[in-house]
């Protein structure tokens, strides 16, 4: 009986401990469109809704001038905001819809976690803005 | 509901196991049957252990495979002609494998045929074998004689029973290895290091890269601790998996190693950087998937040493072993490689042992532009190549030929002109102005005439300082004590496990005496462990001599674990006291004896084990025997200045400027005066400096400021100052690593077959000059 309850309470501890440590872990790419215009820097801010989700990572993405991971702003993680931003300044810069950056996050459990994203500033290699839009598409799973 | 949950869970349990005491025999039986202490093997204490098995290596064994109970297992194909291959109990083959560490390499190598022979004893269905030594068993057993023929080595392996080091994983050490002339290489994950170093004026900016791999058939997890200079800014972070780039980012150090441990407990690669010590990290790889490799990347930025008319750039290579005192629970434990936990420290330095090495090598460049002719450059440590760029611009590259990482890596040079200047550099982003000032002690203070001296020498006779280091540490006390008049009084301490002395105190410094002096010098050893608060003890706690100026000088390699509490003793005991210390060894702990010279208001230099130690204890004890600029104060001027680090100036020698970092508002240029006392006169220089002139521009300034910060309430810390919030907040805001912080990098895009991967640790060799047998627990 003894090691019985001694068995259930270990269990119970076990799946208590795993309920409150659970996390799961998503990537999402950043697009950002340019509409033809060469991308030559940009600066994103990525805030999540549930605040006890943390960013692990920030990827490169596929474009060679933006294949370099991007800087994040530490101080302003400490705000809860994901600042990102990269540049580049090459000839070879990106016109069409393309991959800038993977965010890689680590989230409460069963979290359908929403993010809000603002392109902060898109320039082409002169410095002119550029009117840019910005997606954030979540990565699906994938198992090597 | 979670909370009361718990609650009751926990009550229940501690209900039964306060019931459980009452069949404590029961229980302690079956402790000692799962989880037996280390063995210590030899000849005559073989493993008994029930899951344990032997491996030869390298070679076949022959006809063994054929004995009943037993079958072979060729771990891998044959590399170079030699094969390896174990005996092994067919229940534990195949799944176990991968769980299986090696214990002891128990056979040196050249040992006559026959002497190691050993029986395996089957047990029933061949489960609890037991070797024993041939000569021991008798023939009356089923014996299986082994006999080892010269430079093969004789391997015990078993199943894991120790808890790792920080890590509830399993472990294991493959048996794979190759012989190359008289040394077996062992595949251990870290393949690689690749530095570049580049130089501008006297700040460094490194560039580091780790290239890991998986030599092995299973999903492992690398483990690495590392040195790194104590100073540096570590800021960058970019785990790089084939062409993918992920940059890692700084979290409070709790949060991002349960990060960590959740990503790999769910098959993610993952990649964890902590500080152990501000010149120790421990690098962590998880989920490294067979065949693959990942490369770390690490950007770092710190200032270099001036000492004697030379610039110095140090990178360390290895950890030097480290003793830990009784008790200790936080220091870096030294442990013979695959001897995971057994130190009982939270972070192992995990070494190999003569005649093995792993397959890691070092390629290092440097590129320095000093802004002002180079007149020469050399490494006294390592052979280098050197290309000039230009007057003030050298290119170096470390000879192909001396790439094993088992020693700092110096490099010197000397720029033109007698003597620097004292330099300003600036850097101003969003965040305000940044700056770092080399104080240059003024020349005159060369001229100020010395004061009678008590010199007290505190040498380290443990066993990492016995051969070559401890007679370079005689050869510097031997000099200086030829430097002495009759005026001084010196003492000679010894320390170890226990401290003792020349005398019960400090003699005139008489021929006689300096003869008696020599004598004791001679009979010196090195063996034992460092006690090192013992040396402190017997060289801070007895009266001061007020007629004379008191200067304590250690002579050690600084191989300790408790660094924290022999500063903090240090502080505590200083007195009117000057520590001067002098680092000895190829892998010098050189935080500890910097932060030694840095609270005993002293200096500090280091002699390698291949350099010519009188140039340096000439040059040392010369900047003893001068007064030093004390009492220093800076009026800024008109640039603003806040936030200078350290916060206490500290004192100038001759020859050995010193850095201070801070922050700055002034948008002009601006004069500063610098005064200070030396031998009672007032001594002044001023100094221009121009925040708005684009040479003095350094991007780096930030960081190193915060670093600078960080390590001024570090030390307020060891003092009895509560720093932790500050020092995480500081690291936080400038993305560095810190005792509170650490860099944490998750691929959440790909997820890897499996939740579990094996840890490996990578060794190390033992630091040139330093004998592994001495150092590292058997």
């Amino acid at each position: 009986m003894n090691r019985f309850l001694l068995a259930l309470s270990i269990a119970l501890i076990v799946v208590i401990d795993q309920a409150a440590d659970a996390a799961q872990v998503k990537a999402y790419d950043i697009v950002i469109n340019p509409h033809g215009a060469s991308l030559a820097a940009y600066q994103v801010e990525l805030i999540a809704e549930d605040t006890h989700a943390r960013i692990v990572g920030v990827e490169g993405g596929d474009h060679p001038a933006f294949r370099k991971a991007p800087y994040y702003d530490p101080e302003a993680l400490e705000t809860g905001r994901i600042v990102i931003a990269a540049f580049d300044t090459g000839a070879d810069l990106p016109a069409q819809p393309t991959r800038i950056a993977t965010v890689h996050m680590i989230e409460p459990d069963k979290c359908d976690c929403g993010y809000a994203l603002d392109l902060t500033v898109a320039v082409d290699p002169d410095g002119n803005d550029i009117d840019a839009d910005i997606e954030l598409l979540p990565v699906e799973g994938e198992t090597r | 509901m979670k909370k009361a949950l718990r609650f009751i869970t926990v009550a229940v349990v501690a209900l039964l196991v306060a019931q459980a005491c009452t069949r404590k025999s029961e229980i302690a039986s079956s402790k000692d049957e799962n989880n037996l202490p280390p063995q210590v093997l030899s000849r005559n204490t073989l493993p008994t252990r029930p899951d344990e098995t032997i491996a030869m290596v390298p070679g076949d064994t022959g006809d063994s495979a054929d004995q009943p109970g037993q079958r072979r297992a060729d771990l891998d194909a044959p590399k170079d002609g030699n094969k390896v291959t174990a005996l092994s109990d067919p229940a534990y083959v195949a799944d176990d494998l991968h769980r299986l560490r090696r214990v002891r390499r128990v056979a040196p190598a050249g040992r006559s045929p026959g002497l190691y022979g050993l029986s395996f004893m089957a047990d029933g269905g061949g489960r609890g074998q037991q070797p024993r030594t041939h000569q021991e068993r008798g023939e009356n057993d089923a014996a299986l004689p082994i006999g080892l023929e010269p430079g093969e080595e004789l391997w015990i392996v078993a199943r894991e029973a120790t808890a790792t080091a920080g890590t509830d994983e399993s472990v294991f050490t493959s048996l794979e290895a190759k012989r190359q002339g008289s040394t077996v290489e062992i595949p251990l994950p870290l393949k690689h290091t690749e530095a570049h170093a580049q130089i501008s004026a006297y700040i460094a900016s490194v560039h580091l890269t780790q290239q890991y791999h998986n030599p092995f058939s299973e999903e492992i997890e690398a483990i690495y601790t590392f040195p790194l200079p104590h100073d540096a800014a570590v800021s960058e972070f970019v785990m790089v998996i084939g062409e993918r780039q992920i940059r890692g980012i700084v979290r409070e150090r709790k949060e991002a190693e349960e990060i960590y441990a959740n990503a790999r407990s769910q098959g993610y690669v993952a990649s964890l950087l902590t500080q152990e010590r501000p010149n120790i990290f421990t690098q962590s790889v998880a989920n490294i998937e067979p065949g693959k490799e990942i490369d770390i990347q690490l950007t770092y930025f710190h200032t270099l040493r001036y000492e004697r008319g030379e610039y110095e750039l140090v990178f360390p290579m290895v950890v030097g072993p480290r003793f830990n005192p009784l008790g200790s629970k936080d220091g870096i434990g030294a442990v013979a490689h695959g001897q995971y936990g057994a130190s009982g420290q939270p972070a192992e330095v995990h070494y190999l042992p003569p005649g093995e090495r792993s397959g890691h090598d070092i390629g290092l460049t440097v590129d320095v532009d000093a802004g002002v002719t180079i007149e020469s450059i050399y490494s006294p440590s390592h052979s280098i190549q050197t290309t000039p760029k230009g007057p003030a611009k050298r290119h170096v590259v470390l000879d192909p030929s001396d790439t094993i990482p088992n020693k700092d890596f110096v490099l010197r040079y000397k720029v033109a002109g007698n003597t620097i200047k004292t330099a300003f550099l600036s850097h101003r982003d969003e965040r305000g102005g940044f700056f770092t000032l080399m104080l240059v002690p003024p020349e005159s203070l060369a001229q100020v005439p010395r004061s009678a001296m008590e010199m007290i020498f505190a040498i380290d006779c443990s066993g990492s300082m016995s051969g070559v280091p401890l007679q370079i540490a005689k050869d510097a006390v031997r000099r200086a004590l030829g430097r002495m008049t009759p005026e001084d009084t010196f003492q000679i301490i010894q320390f170890s496990t226990q401290a003792a002395q020349l005398g019960p105190e400090p003699l005139q410094a008489t021929r006689a005496n300096i003869t008696r002096g020599l004598e004791y010098l001679d009979s010196l050893a090195g063996e034992g462990g460092t006690m090192m608060i013992e040396g402190i003890k017997a060289a801070l706690d007895f009266p001061h001599d007020e007629r004379r100026l008191r200067v304590v000088s250690f002579l050690t390699d600084g191989y300790i674990g408790n660094d924290d509490e022999i500063l903090a003793a240090v502080h505590q005991r200083l007195g009117k006291s000057r520590i001067f210390s002098f680092g000895i060894g190829s892998s010098t702990n050189r935080y500890l004896l910097e932060q030694m010279a840095f609270a005993g208001k002293g200096a500090v230099a280091f002699v390698g084990v291949d350099e010519d130690a009188g140039r340096a204890v000439d040059g040392f004890y010369e900047s003893v025997e001068h007064a030093a600029l004390t009492d220093v104060e800076i009026d800024w001027g008109s640039l603003g200045v806040a936030d200078v680090y350290p916060s206490e100036t500290p004192d100038l020698f001759v020859g050995r400027p010193v850095v201070v970092s801070g922050r700055f508002d002034g948008d002009r240029r601006a004069t500063m005066r610098i005064a200070g006392r030396a031998a009672g006169q007032i001594q002044t220089l001023t100094v221009a400096a121009d925040p708005t002139d684009a040479r003095n521009e350094h991007e780096a300034l930030a960081q190193i400021w915060a670093r600078a910060k960080i390590a001024d309430l570090s030390n307020r810390m060891l003092r009895g100052e509560k720093s932790e919030s500050e020092i995480l907040e500081v690291a936080l805001a400038y993305g560095l690593v810190s005792d509170y912080s650490a860099f944490i990098a998750v691929d959440a895009a790909e997820r890897t077959v499996g939740d579990h991967a094996t840890t490996v640790a990578q060794g190390v060799p033992v630091p040139e000059g330093v004998k592994y047998e001495t150092t590292v627990p058997e």
